[in-house]
């Protein structure tokens, strides 16, 4: 059965056909629970589902590339997007690396021309899936619905910034 | 944000899924915000405001805000 519903999935359709420009990576990492108890660590649940969730998200655009990555068996790539739980989704447009490897000349991989990171932690349901929907569209457009002064502001950070916030599916 | 600096790490977490995390950071309550591990805040906020929290995370920048910061946990 469908996470997302049929007239759901005709909207999405029509929005993606009308908002994207670029093609945009969904990076996806997952690691198939195993039903081993590992101490210190959370197996994840969900990484079934979140991977049906993102190829059904993927199908209703040609401009959408999913990816699948197990940490385990891919350790340098979940190293280079700095992944140490999953499921993790990692957004990035499709034109900033042509080349899957570590050490590409375009340095820290980004969501942008001057991005950073942007990751999704855990399935994005609810909420969250809309949020993922609009940074999609976002990084397919290079460009955010920011003010000139914050832009300006980021531009100018003193140090790098790490931004964790923390959301429930409701 | 992360997509205008490439300075900005950007991520979303699911509380419920990660609660080994969600405790560390003591979430009780989203959407809860943490920068740098140096400042927390609730709620959803204007883009203004947001951005004067993050950039209280750089202290020694200029930026005065002794009162959000994580109260040693």
């Amino acid at each position: 059965m469908a996470f997302i519903r049929p007239a759901d999935q005709d909207k999405l359709r029509a929005r993606f056909e009308r908002e994207l420009q670029h093609d945009v990576r969904l990076i996806l990492f997952v690691e198939p629970p195993t039903g081993l108890f590992i101490p210190g660590r959370e197996e994840s649940q969900t990484a079934r589902p979140t991977q049906q969730l993102l190829e059904e998200v993927t199908s209703l655009s040609p401009k959408l590339l999913l990816e699948v990555h197990d940490p385990r068996t891919a350790p340098e790539l979940a190293a280079r997007y700095q992944v140490q739980r999953t499921p993790a989704i990692v957004l990035m447009p499709a034109m900033e690396s042509t080349v899957d490897g570590p050490g590409s000349a375009a340095g820290p991989n980004g969501a942008g021309p001057a991005g950073g990171l942007v990751r999704f932690f855990g399935m994005p349901a609810g909420y969250e899936f809309m949020a993922l929907i609009d940074d999609i569209v976002d990084v397919s457009r290079s460009q955010t619905r920011l003010s000139d002064t914050t832009r300006e502001a980021l531009a100018a950070l003193p140090g790098p910034v790490h931004l964790q916030v923390f959301v429930t599916p409701t | 944000m992360a997509m205008e600096s490439r300075q900005v790490t950007a991520d979303v977490i699911e509380a419920n899924e990660f609660s080994q995390l969600s405790a560390r950071y003591a979430v009780q309550a989203v959407p809860k915000t943490v920068v740098n591990d140096r400042v927390e805040f609730l709620g959803a906020m204007p883009e203004g405001r947001f951005l004067l929290e993050v950039l209280r995370a750089f202290p020694e920048a200029g930026e005065t805000g002794e009162a959000g910061e994580r109260s040693g946990q």
